[in-house]
C-alpha cells in the first residue's frame, strides 16, 4: 500500500512541478506575447491623447521574424496613431484558424484572413465585420486601395475590407533557358513559337551537355492547370480566368479559338520527344531540380528575388551555366501572355467587437501610406538605415537586427503577407544581388500578364474549381497521350467540365461578368 | 518419431528446391526490408550532403560530398531548441497524465459490478463517433483559460477512447483470482491496480503508452489552433512552419525557406523523427505483444 501512495505521490509531484515550472502561459507574468508593444514606449500622440489597445490576429508573413516587446517600429507607430498594437500572428499563416477564432466569438479588432473563401464572406453576412465607407473620407490611403485599385470589391456599395490579391497587376514568371546550352547550339533565345519548338528539339536531339549521351530534354513543367500558358497566349488567349463567346457571354477559356490550335502545338511538342514525359509528376521543387542537373534544358521559373538562386543552383553542377530569360514566344500575329492574374489575397478588416474602429482604421491606412511602407521596409532614419548624399539608402544591420527586420536589408515582420509582398510592391533592398535583373523579370513576366475577365473569385469558384481543374488536367493528359484527338477531347473536358461543378462557375461567373459590366 | 523418419523429414528439409526457395524468401523479403529502409537512409544521407552533391544523384547511398551546414542552420537557431523542450515537456507530462487516467479509468470500468459501467462506457464511446467539432473545443479552452499554453495540447486530449477500450479490454482479460487472492491478502483496490494489475500489464501499458508520447510528439494541429507566441511552439509546428512551402509567399518575393534546398529539409526531418525512434528500442519487447492484446475481447 505505501509504495502505492508513494507512487501516486511523485506522480502529483512531477505534474505540479511542471505544471509551476514549464508552461504557465501568460500567468506566469513573465513573459509578453510576441508582437506586444511595451506599453512603456508609447506615448500616443492623438487628438484625445488617449492611448487604446488594437488587437490584431493576422497570418502574416510565415517566415518573419518575431516581434519582440520593445520593438521601434511597433513603438513609432503606437506613438504615431495613439495605439497601443498587439499583433498576434497564426502559425503557418493558418486561415482556417482565423476563421475559428472568428466563429468561436474570440474576436480581435483587426482581423486578417483569406480573401474571396467563404468563411469571409460569412463574417460579412453575419456582421461580424463592419464597413469602411464611413472612415475613407478623412484616410486617403484606404480610399485609394478601396475605391480605386480594388472597387470591385464592394458589396452593396459597402467596403467590408481590404483585399490583397497576389499577382494581380504584376507577375515573375518567365520560360527560363539554359544560356550556355543556347550558346553551345548557337541558338538565341526564342521570339515566336516555331523557334521555341527549334531550340526544343535542339536541347533534346543536340546533345547540348557534350556528354555524348541523348539525356537531356527540351522543357519541363509541372500539372498542366495554369501551365503552358504561353502557348495559348500566343494563339491568343485573351483572359486569365474565362472567355467571351460571340454572343458575350463568359465561357470556359478553353472553348475559346486559341485552344485547339494550342493544344495541337503542345501535343506535337509532346509527340516529338522535347518535353519531360514525367512533367505530371512534378512539383515546383522536383521540377526545379531537374532543370539544375541539366535534365531538362528549360522550364518556367519563379524569377523577381529567385534569379540569383536559380542560377546559383544551377552552377552548383555546372559552373559555367548561365540562364537566359525574356517576353514569351509570339504567335503568327505577334499575341503573347502566359502569366495569369490573380484571384486569391487576403483580407483584412474591422470586426464589430472593436471599440475604438476609427484608431483600426487609421493603423489600416497607416499601413497602406507611403510613411507607413517606409517605416516596415526601411525603419527609421539615422537608426535603422540612413541615406547617402548621393541618395542611396545604407542600412544599418546592427540597429535593425535589435528589431523585428530580416537579415540583408530586408524588411520588418509588419511589412508583408497582409497589404503588400514585395513582388506587388516593386521592392527590393537596395543592396540585393542581382537586383537589377530580378526588376527586369518583372517587367517582363507582367508585361506577359494576362488579365481576368471576371475580377472576383465567386462562391461557385470556391466551391467546384478543384474539381474542375482535376477534369481539365485529366484530359490535358488525355489528349497529350493520345487517348483522344485534340477536337474529341476538348468537346469531352467541355462536358465533364459542367457535370463537375463547372456549370455553375460559368452560372455565377456570367452573372458577376454582368454585374461589373453595369457598373 | 523413429530415426528412419527423422532422416527422412531432415532429407526434406534440406532438398535443393527447399534450399532455392529459403534463397528467395531471404532475398525478396531482404529486398523488401531494404526498400523500406530506403527511404529513411535516403533523407539521412541528403542530410549530410552538399547540394551540388544532392543534385548529382537521384539515389542517395553516401554523400558525395559531406555537409553540415544543414544542420548548423538549424542548430543555430534558438527557437529549435525551445520548441524541442516544448515538445518533451508535451510528450513526457502529456504521456504520464494520459496514463494516470487511462490506467485508472480503464481499471474502473473493467470491473463488472461497478454500477452504470456501461452507461459511462458509452458515454465514453459516445465521443468516438460524435464529435463536438473544433469550434466548441476552441471555446471550451478558450473559456479554461488555456489558450497560448502548453497544457491546451495535454488536457482536451488527456483520455484516448480508443486507447481506454484497449486497456479495459486488457484488463476484463486478467484472471480475476489474482486479484481476489491479493484482497485477501489485505491489498486494496489501489494496491491491486498499482501492485498487482499494472506490473502483470507491461506489454498493454507500454504499447498505450507509446501510442499516446507518438501522438503527442507529432501534434502540430493543436498547437496551430491554441498556441500563437513562437516560443511555445512543439518542434513539430516549428520544423513545418520552416519547412511549409508557402506558394503564395514564394512566387511574391517573401521570404521561404523554400530555397534553401533539399538538403535542409531533410535535416529538419531527421531532427524531428530521430527523438521519438530512439524511444521504440526501449518499448520493443512489450510493444510486438501489446499490439495484440486487449484488441480481441469487448
Amino acid at each position: 500500500m505505501t509504495k502505492a501512495k508513494r507512487t501516486l505521490a511523485l506522480l502529483t509531484a512531477m505534474l505540479t512541478a511542471a505544471a509551476l515550472v514549464s508552461c504557465g502561459g501568460n500567468k506566469t507574468g513573465s513573459s509578453t506575447p510576441a508582437g506586444t508593444s511595451d506599453p512603456a514606449t508609447s506615448t500616443g500622440s492623438t487628438d484625445s491623447g488617449k492611448v487604446v489597445p488594437i488587437k490584431w490576429l493576422t497570418t502574416g508573413d510565415t517566415a518573419a521574424e518575431v516581434i519582440e516587446s520593445g520593438d521601434r517600429i511597433v513603438a513609432a507607430i503606437n506613438e504615431k496613431l495613439g495605439i497601443d498594437l498587439s499583433v498576434t500572428y497564426v502559425p503557418e499563416g493558418n486561415t482556417e484558424k482565423v476563421n475559428v477564432a472568428m466563429a468561436s466569438g474570440d474576436f480581435p479588432d483587426i482581423v486578417t484572413g483569406a480573401y474571396g473563401t467563404s468563411a469571409t464572406q460569412g463574417w460579412i453576412d453575419n456582421g461580424m465585420i463592419i464597413p469602411l465607407n464611413d472612415y475613407m473620407a478623412n484616410l486617403p490611403d484606404l480610399n485609394k486601395r478601396l475605391s480605386e485599385e480594388y472597387s470591385w470589391t464592394a458589396q452593396d456599395g459597402q467596403f467590408y475590407g481590404v483585399p490583397f490579391i497576389t499577382q494581380y497587376s504584376s507577375a515573375n514568371a518567365l520560360i527560363t533557358m539554359r544560356q550556355d546550352w543556347l550558346d553551345k547550339l548557337n541558338l538565341t533565345y526564342p521570339t515566336n513559337l516555331q523557334e521555341f519548338k527549334d531550340v526544343m528539339t535542339a536541347f533534346t536531339f543536340n546533345d547540348p551537355d557534350g556528354d555524348g549521351q541523348n539525356n537531356t530534354y527540351g522543357y519541363t513543367d509541372v500539372k498542366p492547370a495554369g501551365n503552358f500558358t504561353f502557348v495559348f497566349g500566343a494563339y491568343g488567349r485573351e483572359y486569365a480566368d474565362f472567355a467571351l463567346n460571340d454572343a458575350g457571354e463568359v465561357i470556359p477559356w478553353f472553348e475559346d479559338d486559341c485552344f485547339v490550335p494550342g493544344m495541337t502545338y503542345i501535343k506535337d511538342l509532346w509527340d516529338s520527344g522535347v518535353i519531360d514525359p514525367e512533367f505530371m509528376l512534378n512539383d515546383n521543387a522536383k521540377k526545379e531540380e531537374k532543370f539544375f542537373q541539366g535534365q531538362a534544358g528549360a522550364m518556367i521559373g519563379a524569377l523577381y528575388r529567385h534569379v540569383t538562386r536559380i542560377e546559383s543552383s544551377l552552377q552548383q553542377l555546372f559552373p559555367e551555366a548561365s540562364i537566359a530569360y525574356g517576353t514569351p514566344p509570339k504567335g503568327e500575329d505577334g499575341s503573347y501572355g502566359m502569366n495569369l492574374q490573380g484571384k486569391s489575397g487576403m483580407f483584412t478588416a474591422i470586426t464589430a467587437a472593436c471599440e475604438n474602429p476609427d484608431k483600426a482604421a487609421a493603423f489600416i491606412d497607416f499601413m497602406l501610406s507611403e510613411e507607413g511602407n517606409n517605416l516596415v521596409r526601411l525603419g527609421i532614419e539615422g537608426t535603422h538605415y540612413t541615406v547617402a548624399s548621393d541618395g542611396s539608402i545604407e542600412y544599418n544591420e546592427e540597429e535593425r537586427a535589435k528589431d523585428a527586420f530580416s537579415p540583408n536589408s530586408w524588411a520588418h515582420a509588419l511589412a508583408w503577407g497582409t497589404f503588400y509582398w514585395p513582388l506587388e510592391s516593386g521592392y527590393l533592398p537596395e543592396n540585393e544581388p542581382g537586383r537589377d535583373r530580378a526588376l527586369e523579370t518583372v517587367e517582363l513576366a507582367s508585361d506577359a500578364q494576362l488579365p481576368n475577365l471576371v475580377k472576383q473569385k465567386t462562391s461557385a469558384d470556391i466551391e467546384y474549381g478543384s474539381a474542375c481543374d482535376d477534369v481539365y488536367n485529366q484530359y490535358f493528359s488525355d489528349i497529350l497521350t493520345g487517348k483522344y484527338t485534340v477536337e474529341e477531347g476538348v468537346q469531352k473536358l467541355s462536358a465533364d467540365w459542367r457535370a463537375a461543378g463547372g456549370d455553375k462557375i460559368l452560372e455565377a461567373a456570367n452573372e458577376a461578368y454582368k454585374a461589373n459590366a453595369q457598373e | 518419431m523413429t530415426a528412419h523418419a527423422t532422416r527422412h523429414s531432415n532429407k526434406i528439409k534440406t532438398s535443393l528446391g527447399s534450399k532455392i526457395f529459403d534463397v528467395c524468401n531471404i532475398v525478396i523479403l531482404g529486398l523488401i526490408a531494404l526498400s523500406t529502409i530506403y527511404p529513411f537512409w535516403d533523407s539521412l544521407v541528403v542530410s549530410f550532403s552538399s547540394l551540388k552533391s544532392y543534385l548529382s544523384t537521384n539515389f542517395h547511398l553516401w554523400p558525395g560530398e559531406w555537409s553540415l551546414e544543414a544542420y548548423a542552420y538549424m542548430f543555430g537557431n534558438e527557437t529549435l531548441w525551445s520548441s524541442y523542450l516544448n515538445s518533451i515537456f508535451v510528450t513526457v507530462v502529456g504521456t504520464i497524465i494520459n496514463m494516470l487516467l487511462t490506467i485508472m479509468t480503464a481499471y474502473v470500468l473493467s470491473k463488472k459490478d461497478l454500477k452504470g459501467h456501461r452507461v459511462i462506457m458509452f458515454g465514453a464511446v459516445f465521443t468516438m463517433m460524435f464529435s463536438g467539432g473544433i469550434i466548441p473545443l476552441y471555446m471550451v479552452i478558450k473559456d479554461l483559460k488555456m489558450m497560448n499554453t502548453l497544457w491546451s495540447m495535454i488536457i482536451p486530449t488527456a483520455i484516448s477512447t480508443y486507447n481506454l477500450i484497449v486497456l479495459r479490454n486488457f484488463f476484463n482479460a486478467l484472471p480475476q483470482s489474482v486479484e481476489e487472492s491479493a484482497m485477501m491478502d489485505g491489498c486494496t483496490e489501489v494496491g491491486v491496480l498499482f501492485r498487482i494489475v499494472i506490473p502483470i500489464s507491461k506489454p498493454a501499458i507500454t504499447t498505450v503508452a507509446l501510442y499516446y508520447a507518438v501522438d503527442h510528439w507529432n501534434d502540430f494541429f493543436s498547437a496551430v489552433m491554441y498556441i500563437n507566441e513562437q516560443k511555445k511552439w512543439p518542434l513539430q509546428l516549428f520544423l513545418r512552419s520552416m519547412l511549409f512551402e508557402n506558394d503564395m509567399a514564394y512566387a511574391s518575393g517573401g521570404e521561404s525557406l523554400y530555397l534553401l534546398g533539399q538538403p535542409m529539409k531533410m535535416a529538419a526531418v531527421m531532427m524531428a523523427i530521430i527523438p521519438i525512434m530512439c524511444v521504440y528500442p526501449f518499448f520493443q519487447k512489450h510493444f510486438a505483444k501489446g499490439v495484440m492484446l486487449g484488441a480481441v475481447k469487448g
